[in-house]
């Protein structure tokens, strides 16, 4: 039976590769220029829109670990990523107008731009630079784990077959992105649907199902579980918050061909992910009434181990590929920006180039390409050396964008005019201070920090004209 | 083209790794069966004391995946036991998944080979497609009307080389080309317009020859308080008259009465000519001539084409310069060169300033210039000019065979 998985998972990832070779990823396109590699030449279909931003949604740890979190809590699972999650996409609708008036071609250079202050864009860029390296590092090695088991080979063959797929979609820009995230969404979708169908098939209806897991436990039906409000919903507020601020998602609110297909994205993406995450709730909810005791060393093995055990062969090889699509989906668009904050955002990079000549523009793209692969490759030899902190780096590092382009994406926009440089820092100040002094993890004294931004804010003057 | 490149190389990697796949999953399964076959017909002694269940086992220990049948199929190897004959059966895909799975490295390692093949392939069409993309993109700055060429470089390919050469040959005639149409097409204008100008000049030139004379039979009657304004009339006729002798010789000059000059004449009238401008500040520079230095020409159209060049020179420098005048032996012509320190040509009329009527002077014909080039011309000679900021050169070259003077 084992065995069997194995071989079927292997052929999953062959059948992967072919697909993706075959129907995704255009390098070079023919007339390509920094907006059409950077924003797919603000021209993404309704289709093209959605798929890449709820394919983009689902990494693969949010996958693994939201699936794992409700087999092991219940329900304050839900309470605790999916709300924040779902907030922080209530909030995105807002900034939609903003975004899409400016002719910024990153979300740094859209902050500098609108507020003025050209340091706004190197320290912007650097945060974004920083974070999703990190959150990068974690997709491999989230990834790896999980391949390494299932597929018995080392965890850094597995990281090597991302990095390539991952390498692979991202040198043709955002366009190619998108494209390839249609397919990955379409696999994330049947990946994640057949495991639920099959749980249902084998539990009866929904409401069955929850009165099964009901009974393994009453803790499992409270919504903050074991843990108090107090804990989980600055929990969530940071989780959303996050989100909302998060360069990924304006990227595509930006790259949508008109306002309206934005603002649909926006209205569709609730449904779609919403459907992940029922699917993934039932898979849970499942595993723990058919296999009531886990032990593993790590999530990564945990996982491997409860599909495994609770799936047939096919529907566990579907779930491998979905997790595969939402690594590969989530980790090609952070590449993407990463990049483009290296070599477009960050201001003594591009000093020398100028557009519309032929040899410069095409010198540019090249060197983001580079920067791909230098950036991929990095983020590939870090995850393969086990550094204890990697993970709560990351998410401090997501709390310093959060900082930088939250207030920013959602003030009103008269004030523009205030001095947003001198409040970044000192919330900056004030989050690291509280990082030292206090055992909090980072998205809780980042609560804080936020609120003295907004104070700074709305209490300081305006910065002077001219 | 992308696609194709990469369509192919993906199509041949896939059979790469499929038939190589195939053959050693073949291989591993057909030892496999004979190492395990091998085993069973060594051991196969050991069988007839068992019964069923115990040759079930012992069979299982020495050979993973077989089983005991009572019905025969290929590669089935028959055994004798207590409880009678059975065979033993491989179970072919078990042994061959447990095959697979001991070569997953191999076919992890072909979905890698795969991925490298691909990428390498989206480069290998990058370099061959942005060589023609440069192309394209000249072709469109051409399109466009910004004459450009495509720098060589050695280090590409022999193929690209050549292009980029023939391109550039193809942008230099192109550009020669226009440069020819251009030419042809002032021609053109100048013809027609040559011919108007000489009917109109004509038509005005008598009626002003007779207003001179009854001009002057004027003078005599009129009273001493009208003598300034008669003054400036004929002032004004003169330079009429001048206008209009200019635009005939440029309309409808007469062919040169070619004869021999001396060069050192010629530089002498044109000093006296210039003897009144020469105090306003202008250094007067001649380079020493050949007394022999002599040339084929009309004596009266070339001293009007050093006039009027010197005339320029003149203009050109309101506050005082110097005029750098000489001539010299070229070949079997003689080559003047008229040099001032003025600001140079206007930018905006360099294309054109041997076009009649045009003029940056208030009260200039723009004719100097345009009847230069036709003397020239007519005396099969060339004109060139150097302009600068610092000054301007005129460069006339007339040849000095009689054959090459058109008559
Ligand atoms: N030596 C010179 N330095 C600067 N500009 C000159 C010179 N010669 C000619 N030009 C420019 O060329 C124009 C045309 O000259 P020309 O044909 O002689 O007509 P005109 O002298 O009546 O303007 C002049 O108006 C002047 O702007
Ligand atoms: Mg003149």
């Amino acid at each position: 039976m084992i065995l069997s998985q194995a071989v079927g998972n292997l052929i999953a990832f062959g059948f992967y590769a072919i697909l993706l070779v075959v129907l995704a990823g255009q390098a070079f396109t023919w007339n390509e220029n920094r907006t059409r590699f950077y924003l797919a030449g603000r021209s993404l279909g309704l289709r093209s829109s959605l798929s890449t931003f709820c394919a983009t949604w689902m990494s693969a740890a949010s996958l693994v670990g939201y699936t794992l979190w409700f087999y092991r809590d219940g329900y304050v699972a839900f309470t605790g990523s999916v709300n924040g999650w779902m907030l922080g996409l209530l909030a995105l609708p807002f900034a939609v107008t903003r975004l899409r008036k400016s002719r910024a071609l990153s979300l740094p250079e859209w902050l500098a731009t609108e507020y003025g202050d050209p340091r706004l864009r190197t320290i912007g860029a650097s945060a974004l630079l920083l974070a999703y390296t990190f959150y990068i590092v974690t997709q491999f090695q989230a990834f790896g784990g999980i391949v390494s088991h299932m597929l018995d080979i080392p965890s850094w063959v597995a990281s090597l077959l991302v990095y390539l797929f991952v390498l692979y979609t991202t040198f043709g820009g955002l366009a190619s992105v998108a494209s390839s995230d249609e397919m990955n969404l379409a696999l994330i979708l049947v990946g994640v649907t057949v495991p639920a169908a099959y749980m249902l098939w084998r539990l009866g209806t929904p409401r069955e199902l929850h009165h099964a897991f009901a009974a393994l436990g009453p803790v499992l039906m409270r919504p903050f579980g074991s843990e108090s409000p107090a804990f989980i919903f600055p929990m969530m507020l940071a989780w959303g918050l996050g989100v909302a601020a998060n360069p990924q998602y304006a990227i595509r609110i930006m790259s949508a061909g008109s306002r309206r297909t934005a603002y649909l994205m926006l209205i569709l993406t609730p449904l779609i992910v919403g459907w992940i995450y029922v699917c993934l709730t039932l898979t849970g909810m499942g595993g723990r009434v058919l296999l009531p005791s886990l032990t593993g060393p790590g999530d990564d093995a945990a996982f491997s181990t409860l599909i495994t055990a609770i799936l047939p062969p096919l529907p566990a090889m579907l779930l491998l590929v979905a997790v595969l699509a939402a690594a590969v989906s989530t980790a090609n668009s952070q590449l993407l920006l990463a990049a483009c904050s290296w070599c477009y955002d960050l201001p003594f990079r591009n000093r020398t180039l100028h557009r519309g000549d032929f040899g410069s523009e095409e010198l540019f793209l090249v060197r983001n390409r580079v920067a791909i692969g230098a950036i991929a490759s990095l983020c590939l030899c870090i995850s393969q050396f086990p550094l204890p902190g990697i993970l709560s780096l990351g998410r401090y590092s997501w709390t310093v964008v959060a900082l930088c382009f939250f207030l920013p994406m959602y003030l009103p926009e008269r004030y523009r005019r205030r001095r947003l440089f001198m409040a970044v820092l000192v919330a900056l100040a004030m989050h690291h201070t509280l990082l030292f002094l206090l055992p909090f993890p980072a998205e809780i004294t980042m609560l804080p920090s936020l609120l003295l931004e907004l104070a700074v804010l709305l209490a300081g003057p305006d910065r002077p004209q001219g | 083209m992308e696609t194709r490149i990469k369509a192919v190389v993906a199509l041949l990697s896939i059979i790469l790794i499929a038939s190589l796949a195939g053959v050693s999953l073949y291989q591993g399964y057909i030892g496999r069966i004979e190492d395990d076959s091998a085993r069973i017909l060594n051991m196969r002694d050991e069988f007839s004391a068992l019964d069923r269940i115990g040759a079930t086992r012992l069979l299982r220990k020495i050979a993973e995946n077989w089983t005991i049948s009572q019905t025969h199929e290929r590669g089935a190897i028959p055994l004798t036991t207590a409880a009678g004959a059975f065979y033993a059966i491989p179970d072919g895909r078990t042994i061959l998944a447990a095959i697979v799975f001991r070569q997953r490295h191999v076919l992890v390692a072909g979905v890698i080979g795969l991925l490298l093949a691909v990428e390498a392939a989206i480069f290998l069409a990058w370099s061959l497609s942005r060589p023609l993309k440069r192309l394209a993109w000249a072709f469109e700055q051409i399109r466009s009307g910004s004459w450009v060429t495509l720098p060589p470089s050695r280090r590409q390919p022999y193929e690209v080389r050549r292009l980029t050469a023939i391109f550039n040959d193809m942008v230099d005639t192109l550009r020669r080309w226009q440069k020819l149409e251009r030419q042809i097409s002032r021609m053109d204008r100048l013809a027609s317009l040559g011919q108007m100008v000489a009917g109109v000049s004509h038509e005005i030139r008598n009626p002003l020859a007779s207003m001179r004379i009854h001009l002057d039979l004027l003078s005599e009657s009129v009273s001493p308080d009208g003598d300034e304004s008669l003054r400036i009339l004929g002032d004004e006729l003169d330079r009429l008259n001048r206008t209009v002798s200019q635009l005939l010789a440029f309309a409808s000059p007469r062919p040169p009465l070619v004869g021999p000059i001396h060069v050192s004449d010629l530089f002498q009238w044109c000093r006296q000519m210039l003897h009144a401008s020469l105090r306003k500040g202008i250094t007067w520079d001649v380079s020493p001539v050949d007394d022999d230095l002599g040339l084929w020409g009309d004596p009266q159209q070339l001293r009007q084409m050093l006039l009027n060049l010197l005339l320029n020179a003149v203009e050109a420098m309101p506050h005082g310069g110097t005029i750098h005048f000489a001539a010299q032996r070229n070949g079997n012509g003689v080559e003047f060169r008229v040099s001032d320190t003025g600001p140079g040509l206007p930018d905006i009329i360099q294309e054109r300033i041997f076009d009649p009527f045009v003029t940056t002077k208030a009260d200039g014909t723009g004719l100097g210039l345009s009847i230069v080039h036709r003397i020239v011309e007519l005396h099969g000679g060339r004109i060139e000019y150097e302009t600068s900021p610092q000054g301007t050169t005129f460069v006339v070259h007339i040849p000095g065979q009689r054959e090459e003077i058109r008559q």
